[in-house]
């Protein structure tokens, strides 16, 4: 194990892997805080750069991207009220107003770098910590527990399907058809692909990913700034060090919110839109100045911040131990990880311990790195804000064909990432979850191997889906998960009324 | 103007021929199970296909039942910032045609300022400056330092 962590700290810390962690870190950021592109726009677009470096190194700039896109959402959270990424918009409540009302604009962005930095650390320890754990009690999975974790990641569509339940599952199982076409790995059988020597190897996931979640944003963008007008903003940033007087009253806040963060990230389905609300509400409940939140309480700036990238590392937690992507997110990075060769899962723990803690110490270190570009180049960051979208847009969709393309220099990717940026617009004007196709792809072939090599063992028989205590409580788990738009509202009703009733 | 009630109508039929499709292709794969070799290589996919035409009647059946909801939806698809959408991915079509005939650059030469007209930037000096330095960023950025093949004109 020692000599893995050493390993691993050599990997991590080498000049090149420092390098790719502060770009990615970097342009993370610079993504986030540009109203209108998503932490998942980052990664996608992104993720083809990652292909001309060794598998972890890659990776671990994806996790600089990914630390970093949630932290910059902040910038233009608090300098514009127009939240960067969707887990920013409880940052809005009282960093708009320090930075506006207060005219504090420093020590707003001061204080929401210190919460995320924190978060994030906080949660890539408690990562370290629990994960190793958890990754020994799965490695008594057999085949049919693993189908039921893959049915588990599949169910949590419902989750990211916030429009339609029903349009998020036919999403999910147009994702698992795509993940279908090509050579079956287990019979040798030709599937779906109409005699296209493209379609052998299947769709490849990078086309569709770039297109559902890079070309289709872009094109909604493209729709969203018609007849806006164009205003540049002035900022002046003082002190962004936040001062002692600051760090004493958010120091409870911040403990709090990163746990509960860390709690709400291991929970496939939630993610930091979730988890800022809720640290938000708890930091205003447990609060000595209630009155001051929405009018620019530094609790109400580290709360949201620090939870929402708090969950960077929790939902690492079931992504590497067990497979299943806790948000958007960890899925493309869960499909990242599977394209550079390393499959998350408990076997990951044994098989790659190396890349498993090199990965932990990317995460780590790309929330230091994070924090330190926070600190030194808010100035430079919160110019990006400015960029007007007719610079933006263009520039992106270059970025949308070049990242595809070089992929594996085919046309034919290209056109398919169009396809599906075309589909991507109409699926997201009536309700569809891009997440949620995507997550089929991803695990579709290991549900359906796991499936089929769990009927093996059985010799046919469904009965070991339901005689095994584990792979039982996953399925009953994944039943309720893809029911919980049924009950979820009841529940909820239920819930208000108790709640009015005790007031009352 | 289009409402959701309209849409979900037209998903519903999309989805449920789709689901057909899938499951008449995945019963010549054979539906079923081999003790030797585990399931069918077309009993994934007729799954999904069969959650596809589920979900397909389930939609069309909520549709109908609550009608007036889906009727008050919009689905904005007609205004003019749609039709400019729509003129970016006509754009787009021609862009992928020309990727292939005149390369990355070539054609990015034409796709960005094009882009940025239709984006509503008029001034040519501002549009020649970001053309010139994105093209060069993507060639320093993927062509220099990750030494990444990109599209190239077909005279090359």
């Amino acid at each position: 194990m020692l000599n893995n962590i050493a390993a691993a700290i050599a990997s991590a810390a080498s000049p090149m892997t420092l390098l790719l962690l502060i770009v990615g870190t970097g342009a993370g950021i610079l993504i986030g805080a540009m109203p209108g592109l998503s932490v998942n726009m980052g990664i996608a677009l992104l993720y083809p750069l990652t292909f001309a470096f060794d598998g972890v190194q890659g990776i671990i700039m994806l996790l600089g991207v990914y630390c970093g896109a949630i932290y910059g959402g902040s910038i233009s959270a608090i300098l514009l009220n127009t939240p960067g990424t969707p887990a920013s918009a409880a940052t809005t409540l009282d960093g708009y107003p320090m930075a506006n009302k207060m005219g504090q604009p420093g020590r707003a962005l001061g204080l929401s770098t210190m919460g995320s930095m924190f978060g994030g650390v906080f949660s890539a320890i408690c990562l370290m910590i629990f994960a190793p754990q958890l990754a020994k009690v799965a490695l008594t999975f057999s085949k049919a527990e693993y189908f039921a974790l893959a049915l588990f990641g599949i169910s949590i569509i419902t989750s990211v399907s916030s429009g339609s339940v029903l349009k998020g599952l036919m999403g999910g199982a147009l994702g698992l058809f795509i993940g279908t076409i090509g050579i079956d790995a287990m019979t040798g059988k030709m599937r779906f692909t109409f005699d296209s020597t493209y379609l052998i190897g299947g769709i490849s996931f990078i086309p569709v990913l770039i297109g559902v979640f890079a070309f289709s944003q872009v094109l909604s963008s493209v729709e969203s700034c018609y007849d806006e007008k164009y205003e540049k903003k002035d900022v002046k940033i003082d002190r962004v060090f936040p001062t002692f007087s600051d760090l004493k009253r958010v120091m409870v806040t911040l403990f709090r919110s990163s746990l509960i963060g860390t709690f709400i990230g291991c929970i496939p389905g939630t993610g930091g839109d979730i988890s800022s609300f809720i640290c938000y509400d708890q930091a205003k409940k447990w609060s000595k100045y209630k009155e001051n939140f929405g009018n620019g309480e530094p609790e109400g700036i580290v709360a949201p911040e620090s939870g929402n990238n708090a969950v960077s590392g929790g939902a690492m937690i079931p992504m590497l131990t067990l497979g299943i992507p806790g948000d958007g997110a960890t899925a493309i990075l869960l499909g990242a990880l599977m394209v550079q060769g390393i499959a998350p899962g408990p076997l990951l723990f044994t098989n790659q311990p190396m890349q498993v803690y090199t990965i932990f110490l990317g995460l780590l270190l790309a929330n230091i790195v994070m924090g330190c570009f926070g600190f030194s180049l808010i100035r430079v960051f919160s110019r990006v804000v400015n960029v007007p979208k007719e610079i933006l847009i263009p520039v992106i969709f270059m970025m949308t064909f070049v990242g595809t393309y070089s992929y594996n220099h085919s046309m034919t990717d290209v056109y398919v990432m169009v396809f599906f940026g075309i589909l991507g617009y109409f699926m997201n004007k009536t309700q569809f979850s891009m997440s949620a196709v995507i997550l089929g792809i991803i695990l579709g072939g290991t549900a359906e191997q796991n499936f089929s090599g769990a009927l093996m063992m059985s010799k046919g028989s469904f009965s070991i889906f339901f005689t095994r205590p584990i792979c039982l409580i996953f399925l009953l788990i994944s039943v309720l998960s893809l029911m919980s738009p049924l009950y979820g509202q009841t529940v909820k009703k239920i819930w208000k009324n108790r709640k009015e009733n005790r007031k009352g | 103007m289009v409402n959701m009630k309209k849409c979900n109508y037209v998903i519903s039929a999309v989805a449920a021929v789709l689901g057909v499709a899938i499951w008449a292709l995945s019963a010549g794969l054979g539906i079923g199970f081999k003790e030797e070799g585990g399931i069918s290589a077309g009993t994934w996919p007729a799954i999904t296909g069969g959650i596809m035409v589920g979900a397909a009647l389930i939609l069309l059946v909520m549709t109908l039942v609550n009608r007036k909801k889906y009727e008050e939806m919009e689905v904005v698809l007609g205004l003019p910032a749609n039709r400019r959408v729509y003129l970016v991915m006509g754009i787009m079509v021609v862009y992928c045609l020309l990727l292939n005939v005149l390369g990355l650059y070539i054609s990015g030469l034409i796709l960005i300022p094009a882009l940025m007209w239709v984006l509503g930037e008029r001034n040519k000096k501002k549009t020649a400056i970001v053309t010139i330095v994105a093209l060069a960023a993507i060639y320093v950025i993927f062509s220099l330092i990750l030494g990444t093949k990109l599209p190239e004109p077909f005279f090359m």
